[in-house]
């Protein structure tokens, strides 16, 4: 029986235990990696995987059941306990039902059969020349921890409303934690990462990036105090705008956990602000067919011109909101981003940094951005001097504090260049009117 | 529930293809939750999780596979997997895998649970998450979104290893989760507090659970209003769970031996003195109903009381059998993985400072200036010893008395330097952090301290 039939069976026999809707998913997947520790290559893995969920909704009541089982009877068992738990749940008033069917958009270059048929000493030999390409760079910096991991699977979805979907994909994903020594020094730590749907990653650069930067935290000096312009490197920014994908979610704008609810149609951050969420992305992180509940992905404006157009909601929490459904469903009740794409700038980065009279050029973050009351707190663990428009030297810890609201506003620079980290598509940013700490 | 001598004829089939160790686990863990949102059970859950995770030593190189379908065929395909990976990676390893000699050890273990959660009625627990959520919200009104999240779990582990050991442990977890959000003014105000362990349903029969949700939502309301500070160095008391969580993230990481082979604060620094005298830190596998309760770790060896450090002194790292081999020291129980899809690791169980002999109003009482810190949420910490973490609660210090409240803090600075600082240690030992610990892997674990003062930097307004 293909995997799709055992989505049908799920559905069928949840309807035929008494639920008024039944929702079935099934995900299959096999992945491998290579762990490096120290310079040398830890482990190895590979892990198969499957699970099927059954969602059973009586009365506006629902119960779910995950299994790895599938079989005619395991399946049956399965959609009865859904079913009886769905009876132990509270009607949930908001409750409209399920999605219905939607077309689907095929997206394209998720899918790379060249990671499906790497072998083992293959990504042994990437492992081994990531370490090889941080030691060329500088003999004084070591691969601390690491990892290369390749995964691939499909996913099948179906609701008692006729949805019935079946996808694939494909994902390389590395990171390298660096650190950089010398005599009795050591420096702090950096961490490179980078992901792909295909096998297109540019090992050179994530360990050359690692290596560079690891070396730069090598000597630093303390900062004083001020007040002033932050530039944030692509790992810092990504980091910003996931943190306000938070406040732009409909499940947190419909529970009143978010600032941005009665925001609509206004302008909450510069003109020069726009942002997609993107699950049609080609080759994305956060591509797929189908969202969570099965409703099709789509591309939305989030920000246009720094105005704020529109949520990201799945099925329940559009019609709560009277809006229409993104294909941004993590679950039948939650939502999740797809693919955050910030719109890059028209700067490069020195045309950034010029007319900084003193700043920071900020390129690891280690803190809390609070969507909720946008609240930025935390300590800046590598950084460089920005003095007359240029980096002088590295700098040591220091915190920053301030509002990601506030932020928004004061947004004076994005570069060009935008960069892939993880299921973002971000530019460098300038914000201006910055508190830096000093903690000498 | 799988027998053991398929285990054995897997372990077996591993060393007939290469393997010159090999240990096989099973395990099986059954997952109930209840999740509750603004007073309304939006959905009950279950899940089991089966599968079996293969780890062989092939010429001194890990391989390692894992597979949840339980057939014959994917066991070998597993096993074959794990083989050429192991294979693979061999000439690219500095040096040979050795293990720490261990004892052979054939043992069952069952956790002490009062009341089997299996055993309660699915209603029963949705209605006790319903109060907890309820009570929330019906506190204030301006507590605007509640989410309550209960969950236990029952698991089974069968270890069986090519030096012959057989292990099988089975407990139960249970867990809740409290959180409230208050909104007046465009303030918000979240908060949280959780509890749970290797307990049964019994830890809800009393009231603790309805005290929680008062404290949280009670924080909420109180913090609505509360300034920033400002930020720098200070005096501060910290609470039970503000200790627990820099002891484990920003200290306990650096004891790590995988870690500190890689180079951490605490590196070749055995026998030095690295705190105040006042202060003693162990990981602890053994208090009953800790979260992080393990009787053997998932390399199959006896887990111990590993004292970190006594008296201000690093006395010594935790270890797996592959870092106590390369370290030339004694395994301690600390290899864990986060199930059988992962490969053990070194990791913490129960990690906390022991307690000392003030009461923890003297130590308000006796301070002049500075905070009382409350609470942990959120941060990150280095193996340098550097850490920054949310705190969820600060009320200002003044001629021993607390102040007003203030919110969005931050505490930072280096795990050693605060360790240093300590002059005074509560009484009042508590291990009541239950939660996951992410180091690639999710595994539970506790921890926790009295309350102690010390020197720290607080985060707010410049």
């Amino acid at each position: 029986m293909s995997l799709l039939n055992w989505v049908e069976k799920a559905i069928e026999y949840t309807i035929r235990a008494g639920a008024d809707e039944a929702h079935a998913w099934l995900g299959r997947s096999t992945s491998m990696r290579v762990e490096m520790e120290m310079d040398t290559i830890s482990k190895c893995s590979w892990n198969r995987r499957v699970r099927l969920g059954i969602t059973a909704i009586v009365d506006k009541k629902m119960g779910s059941v995950t299994v790895q089982r599938l079989t005619e009877n395991d399946i049956r068992k399965a959609a009865e306990t859904a079913y009886r738990l769905a009876r132990v749940a509270n009607r949930n008033d908001k409750w409209l039902g399920l999605p219905p069917p939607k077309p689907y958009v095929q997206p394209v270059d998720i899918y790379d059969t060249k990671i499906v048929e790497l072998e083992p000493d293959q990504l042994v030999e990437y492992a081994k020349y990531v370490m090889d390409s941080v030691k060329e760079y500088d003999k004084r910096v070591a691969i601390m921890q690491g990892m290369i991991s390749t995964s691939w699977g499909e996913s099948y979805v179906g609701n008692s409303n006729g949805i019935l979907g079946e996808d694939k994909g494909t994902g390389i994903s590395a990171y390298i934690v660096t650190v950089a020594r010398e005599a009795s020094r050591i420096g702090s730590f950096a961490i490179e990462d980078m992901s792909s749907r295909k096998l297109d990653v540019d090992f050179t650069q994530m360990a050359r990036e690692g290596a560079r930067r690891a070396v730069e935290s090598l000597d630093t000096r303390p900062v004083r105090s001020f007040r002033g312009p932050i530039v944030f490197d692509y790992n810092v920014s990504s980091h910003i705008f996931r943190a306000l994908a938070s406040a732009y979610n409909g499940d947190n704008v419909w529970r009143k956990s978010s600032p941005l609810g009665d925001k609509l149609s206004e302008s909450i951050a510069v003109e020069d602000l726009t942002i997609v969420d993107d699950g049609l992305l080609p080759g994305g992180i956060g591509t797929s067919k189908f969202d969570g509940e099965g409703s099709p992905r789509r591309t939305t404006t989030i920000i246009e011109k720094g105005i704020l157009k529109n949520f990201i909601n799945n099925t329940f929490t559009a019609r709560i909101l009277n809006m229409e459904p993104t294909g941004n469903a993590s679950s039948l009740l939650g939502v999740a981003p797809s693919n955050i794409v910030v719109k890059p700038g028209d700067m490069s980065v020195d045309e950034i940094l010029e007319g900084i009279k003193t700043g920071l050029f900020v390129s690891r973050f280690s803190g809390s951005i609070r969507f909720q009351d946008g609240v930025v707190s935390g300590t800046v663990k590598q950084a460089h001097l920005i003095e007359r428009g240029e980096k002088v030297y590295s700098v040591g810890e220091c915190m920053i504090s301030g509002n990601l609201y506030t932020w928004l506003k004061n947004i004076t620079g994005m570069s060009r260049d935008v960069k892939r980290k993880g299921e973002t598509i971000i530019p460098i940013i300038k914000i201006e009117n910055i508190n830096i700490i000093s903690r000498t | 529930m799988i027998d053991i001598d398929t285990l054995y004829k897997i372990v077996d089939y591993c060393c007939k293809a290469g393997a010159s160790y090999a240990d096989v686990r099973y395990e099986d863990y059954r997952i109930t939750s209840i999740s509750v949102a603004r007073g309304v059970i939006e959905e009950v859950s279950s899940s089991s999780t089966i599968g079996i995770g293969i780890r062989v030593l092939v010429n001194g190189s890990w391989g390692f596979a894992s597979t949840d379908d339980l057939s014959i065929e994917s066991l070998q395909s597993a096993v074959r997997s794990a083989i050429k990976l192991a294979k693979a990676s061999r000439h690219v390893r500095k040096s040979r895998v050795e293990l720490a000699e261990v004892e052979v050890v054939k043992d069952r273990v069952k956790a002490h649970v009062e009341e089997d959660p299996s055993t309660v009625p699915e209603e029963e627990k949705a209605k006790l998450v319903l109060e907890v959520d309820r009570s929330m919200l019906s506190y204030d009104s301006r507590i605007k979104d509640t989410r309550t999240r209960y969950t236990d779990s029952s698991f089974t582990k069968i270890f069986t290893s090519s030096e012959g050991s057989e292990i099988v442990i089975q407990a139960v977890r249970s867990y809740l989760l409290a959180y409230a959000n208050a909104v007046e003014a465009g303030v918000l105000s979240p908060s949280y507090e959780v509890m749970g362990g290797v307990k049964g349903f019994e830890i809800f029969r009393g009231e603790k659970h309805i005290k929680m949700a008062k404290t949280v939502a009670e924080r909420s309301i109180n913090l609505l209003k509360a300034p920033i500070p400002k930020g720098g160095l200070s005096t501060v008391v910290l609470d039970n769970r503000l200790l627990g969580l820099i002891v484990h993230e920003a200290f306990g990481h650096t004891a790590e031996a995988d870690l500190v082979l890689t180079g951490t604060i605490l590196t070749g620094r055995i026998g030095s003195q690295i705190a105040s005298e006042l202060v003693t830190i162990v990981d602890d596998p053994g208090p009953e109903g800790a979260n992080g309760w393990i009787p053997y770790d998932d390399e199959g060896v006896k887990a111990r009381k590993v004292v970190i450090v006594e008296r201000g002194v690093l006395k010594e790292y935790m270890q797996s059998r592959e870092t106590a081999a390369i370290l030339n020291m004694e395994p301690t129980g600390n290899g864990r993985a986060q199930n059988y899809s992962f490969p053990p690791i070194v990791r913490m169980r129960n990690t906390y400072m022991l307690g000392g002999d003030w009461d923890p109003e003297e130590l308000i009482e006796d301070t002049r200036e500075g905070f009382y810190l409350k609470g942990a949420g959120g941060g990150q910490a280095d193996t340098n010893g550097e850490f920054m973490f949310t705190v969820q609660e600060a009320w200002r210090i003044e001629r021993g008395e607390l102040k007003e409240p203030y919110r969005g803090v931050t505490v930072s600075g280096n795990a050693i330097d605060v360790l240093k600082s300590v002059d005074a240690v509560g009484k009042d030992l508590k291990i009541e952090s239950p939660g996951m610990c992410g180091k690639m892997q999710l595994v539970p674990v506790d921890g926790g301290g009295p309350h102690i003062r010390c020197k720290i930097m607080i985060g707010g307004r410049a």
